[in-house]
């Protein structure tokens, strides 16, 4: 259960298996209880046919018996009997009792018993009359024919060793006296080959005819006539009212019993008889399933290995980039989801691949730009130490000046180099520009009129350090002539609507807009003035601090150029 | 690592539990037993004859309302009118058989039966149907006999015009029902002073009188106008020897040839006594007794008068006729 693939696999035989095996098995219970049910009922009308069929041959024994029972010859016969015991009265008897034995094939006798003479006619040849008859004998037929209604089983009084059905009925004179009995036999024999033996069809375990004592008068299995059925106990559930039907475990039931004699017939079939067609076909059944799901073990394969090729080739590639080899790329086969997950893999390990060579290189301008540095470090204080020895040395030399603008010279380098604090007063970035300015006219010994409108809201307001300075710079470098004694820089900082405005005005020769768009987007950086930065680094940095509420403008005109900074008005630090 | 191990088995709990619920499901009902016919009420019948239309009719009813009220029946017949002591072992026979009900027709309506008592002692019911016992308490269900005579005599007397010969030819006169029939009849005449009962022939319940005899009933006497025949088989032989212009017929029993003969004019007259509904109401009667809602000692059912006028918006109630 490792690979997809094994699941998969496993996925569809289980699938497979379950319904097949699901399908056989419900097919197989709902085909067993359809032929159950219909052998049953088959059985069961077939026992009811049977059973009927018996009654109402019984039903006309019992006719005919009461009809010799009351025929008035045999009576007068029998009368004459009774005064002269004459053995040509008995075979007179003889004859007329064969008349009502015609009647009806399954009777096999019919007697007339005269207990007095205990003597009896019979319907047939042989023996026609018998004498001497066991007093006993005689008792019991009495005694059962006046319990019982229907058929009663007797011992054949003619013949020994023979069980018969019989219909008892009395034969009376005048004044009701009963001088004899009418014995309509059948001979349990003839039942069982007429009503018993037809039922086995092979499934059939046990059929029994029992009548309402549940003595045997004929069976499948030849058990003794006349005895109880032994095996009433175990069956009694089925064998309950009047007629029943039942299956169980193993076998199926019927019984019924007859309206009029009471007779019960019941049967008995094997549930695996009635079922071994089944049985069989279940078997091929299952035969069929097996084969089939081996053959349905290559599609499976074949299937689940289209599944898995492409999302192993996907594996194999990630695990070579775990590896560390990020030239790999994952082939792809299908359009489906893998394919796009393959697509979007390989994607990513290029993006992965740009964003190391970027990253890269970055590293590496770095390292430059630190080997730079490395190379032009000096330790300002060894600087400043030395210019304030310098300017030491001026003022008591009794170079005044000169030590003043050392000492500016001084604050300038510190400001410029100093990397505390990315803000400024107004008013401390105007002090650098003073300094600056005081420089500038040193170095190219000329003097500037510069004037300071400072509005005195906007001393205290922060700036970006060092705004004003490129400004000044580029307006000393492009916009005034040094060499004229008019030069003039105003230099403004105003408030209005929440926006501080630094304005840098010259009454230079002016600037065309190309020199403007350049100056404003050149990226090159200047190597002549005080710092390295220019005027699109004033811009940027505005943008960057700002974003669109700040912003850098030049206007420029014959009588010089104005340079506006406006920036949003703001006297904490953000 | 347990967990992955653990989680295979708890997805594959409930395909476990459909797969053996889904075999358990199938097993459920392995045992079926059923039963088709309950133990139910026997009601033993015993009739006058099995021949006739007339007693097969009646035994139809009677099955028809055993299957609506789920009852047993064992009929038992005689092979004719006349075998009294068959009649008497067959009820014998029933009593040993132990049935619920005994429901009989006598041949013999005057002799109280040996079986009588026995029946008490044994505490079985008797009900009497198409023929009551004279002087016994048994219940009674069948038509109003004498009303029948007296109905036909007056009809007779109307045909007639209330002069001239009747003649009578009767079943026997051992049963109630045939002598009730004759007592009506002649009760009737009585009142018609013009009309003279010329003969009385009795014994022919079911038989049909044979040619011979008619002719010399005719013989003897010629001026007879009209035949009251109290059963319809008894009727019909009649009407084969006799042109039916001459003398009017009339008779009792619902059965389809007599019916014919009502049709085409043979016989004048008929009392439906219909046999299918005598079963049915007995049946109906027994179902009363044995689950004790029985009101009253029998009952009386109507019995139209049927002539050529009429027939054909006679209805029985079986449904063949």
């Amino acid at each position: 259960m490792k690979s997809i693939r094994s699941k998969v696999f496993t996925a569809i035989l289980l699938i497979t298996l379950f319904t097949s095996l699901a399908v056989t098995f419900l097919f197989y219970r709902k085909s067993a209880r359809m032929i159950e049910e219909n052998y049953s009922s088959t059985l069961h009308s077939k026992n009811v046919r049977t059973v009927e069929n018996l009654d109402e041959m019984l039903r006309n024994i019992y006719h005919i018996n009461i009809n010799a029972s009351c025929s008035p010859q045999l009576r007068t016969n029998l009368q004459a009997y009774l005064s002269h015991p004459d053995d040509a009265i008995l075979e007179h008897c003889s004859e007329q009792l064969k008349i009502f034995s015609r009647q009806n094939t399954s009777i096999s006798s019919i007697y007339l018993l005269i207990p007095e003479y205990r003597a009896l006619a019979a319907s047939e040849d042989y023996p026609a009359c018998k004498k001497d008859i066991d007093e006993a004998d005689i008792k019991a037929i009495i005694q059962t024919a006046d319990k019982n209604a229907g058929p009663v089983l007797l011992d054949d009084l003619a013949h020994e060793d023979s069980v018969t059905l019989s219909f008892v009925e009395t034969v009376t004179d005048k004044n009701q006296n009963t001088i004899g009995y009418i014995l309509s036999n059948i001979d349990t024999h003839s039942l069982y080959y007429h009503y018993i033996a037809g039922i086995d069809d092979g499934m059939v375990k046990e059929a029994v005819l029992l009548n309402r004592e549940n003595r045997v008068i004929a069976s499948l299995e030849q058990s003794p006539v006349g005895n109880l059925y032994v095996r009433a106990e175990t069956y009694q559930p089925w064998m309950a009212e009047k007629e029943r039907t039942g299956i169980d475990r193993e076998n199926l039931y019927s019984f019924y019993e007859a309206p009029f004699s009471q007779c019960r017939l019941f049967i008995i079939a094997e549930k695996s008889a009635v079922l071994e067609n089944l049985i069989e076909t279940r078997r091929y059944f299952f035969g069929v399933l097996i084969i089939f799901l081996i053959l349905s073990l290559l599609p499976a394969s074949y299937l689940t290995n289209a599944i898995y090729r492409p999302l192993g080739r996907l594996t194999c590639a990630m695990h070579k980039v775990t590896q560390g080899d990020l030239d790999t790329r994952a082939e792809i086969v299908s359009k489906d989801e893998i394919g796009i997950l393959a697509a979007d893999f390989n994607q990513m390990l290029f993006r992965i691949q740009e964003l190391i060579h970027q990253l890269l290189g970055e590293e590496k301008q770095r390292k430059d730009a630190e080997l730079e540095a490395l190379q032009y470090q000096i330790t300002p204080h060894f600087m400043y130490n030395t210019l304030n020895a310098i300017k030491c040395s001026a003022i008591l030399k009794g170079e005044q000046e000169l030590g003043q603008i050392i000492g500016g010279f001084i604050e300038l380098l510190q400001a410029c180099i100093n990397k505390k604090g990315a803000f400024l007063t107004v008013a401390e970035d105007i002090h650098i520009l003073e300094n600056y300015i005081r420089l500038q006219e040193f170095r190219y010994g000329s003097h500037f009129h510069v004037q300071y409108q400072i509005a005195p809201e906007t001393r205290e307001c922060l700036i970006p350090r060092l705004v004003l300075q490129p400004l000044v710079e580029n307006a000393l470098l492009h916009g005034i002539d040094i060499k004229t004694r008019d030069s003039r820089l105003v230099i403004i900082s105003e408030a209005a609507d929440d926006i501080l405005y630094l304005k840098v005005k010259d009454n230079g020769r002016g600037m065309t807009q190309e020199q403007i768009d350049t100056l404003l987007n050149s990226k090159t950086p200047k190597t002549k003035g005080l710092t390295a930065v220019g005027i699109p680094n004033v811009r940027d940095r505005l943008k960057l601090y700002y974003g669109d509420r700040a912003g850098i403008t030049y206007e420029s005109g014959k009588d010089g150029t104005t340079a506006v900074i406006c920036l949003p008005l703001s006297r904490s630090e953000f | 690592m347990t967990n992955r191990e653990k989680l295979p088995a708890c997805r594959l709990l409930p395909l476990i539990c459909i797969i053996v619920l889904s075999l358990t499901a199938c097993r459920a009902k392995e045992l079926r037993n059923s039963t088709l016919k309950k133990d139910s009420y026997t009601v033993g019948v015993v009739t006058k004859s099995s021949t006739s239309e007339y007693w097969m009719t009646v035994q139809r009813g009677m099955e028809a309302a055993a299957e609506e009220l789920e009852m047993d029946l064992i009929f038992l017949s005689p092979d004719s009118e006349t075998n009294e002591e068959a009649q008497v072992k067959m009820v014998r026979t029933l009593l040993k058989r132990n049935v619920d009900v005994i429901a009989v027709s006598p041949i013999d309506s005057y002799e109280k039966p040996e079986y009588y008592d026995m029946a008490r002692e044994k505490g079985i019911p008797i009900v009497s149907y198409d023929t009551g016992f004279s002087g016994l308490e048994v219940p009674y269900i069948g038509i109003d006999n004498e009303q029948a005579g007296r109905k036909l005599a007056q009809y007779l007397a109307e045909e007639m015009n209330h002069e001239g010969e009747v003649g009578i030819v009767s079943g026997s006169l051992k049963q109630m029902s045939h002598r009730q029939r004759l007592e009506g009849f002649l009760a009737y005449m009585d009142t018609e002073p013009k009309i003279r009962v010329a003969f009385t022939e009795s014994g022919y319940s079911n038989l049909r009188m044979t040619e011979k005899k008619v002719r010399k009933i005719r013989r003897k006497y010629p001026l007879v106008q009209g035949i009251m025949a109290t059963s319809a088989v008894t009727a019909i032989g009649i009407t084969e020897s006799i042109p039916k212009d001459q003398v009017k017929v009339v008779s009792i029993d619902i059965q389809e040839d007599a019916m014919d003969a009502v049709r085409d004019g043979t016989i004048s007259a008929l009392i439906a006594q219909s046999g299918y509904e005598i079963g049915y109401e007995t049946i109906q009667y027994i179902h009363e007794i044995l689950t004790g809602t029985v009101e009253n000692s029998g009952q009386i059912l109507d019995a139209e008068l049927l002539t050529k006028q009429n027939i054909e918006t006679y209805k029985d109630r079986s449904p063949q006729e």
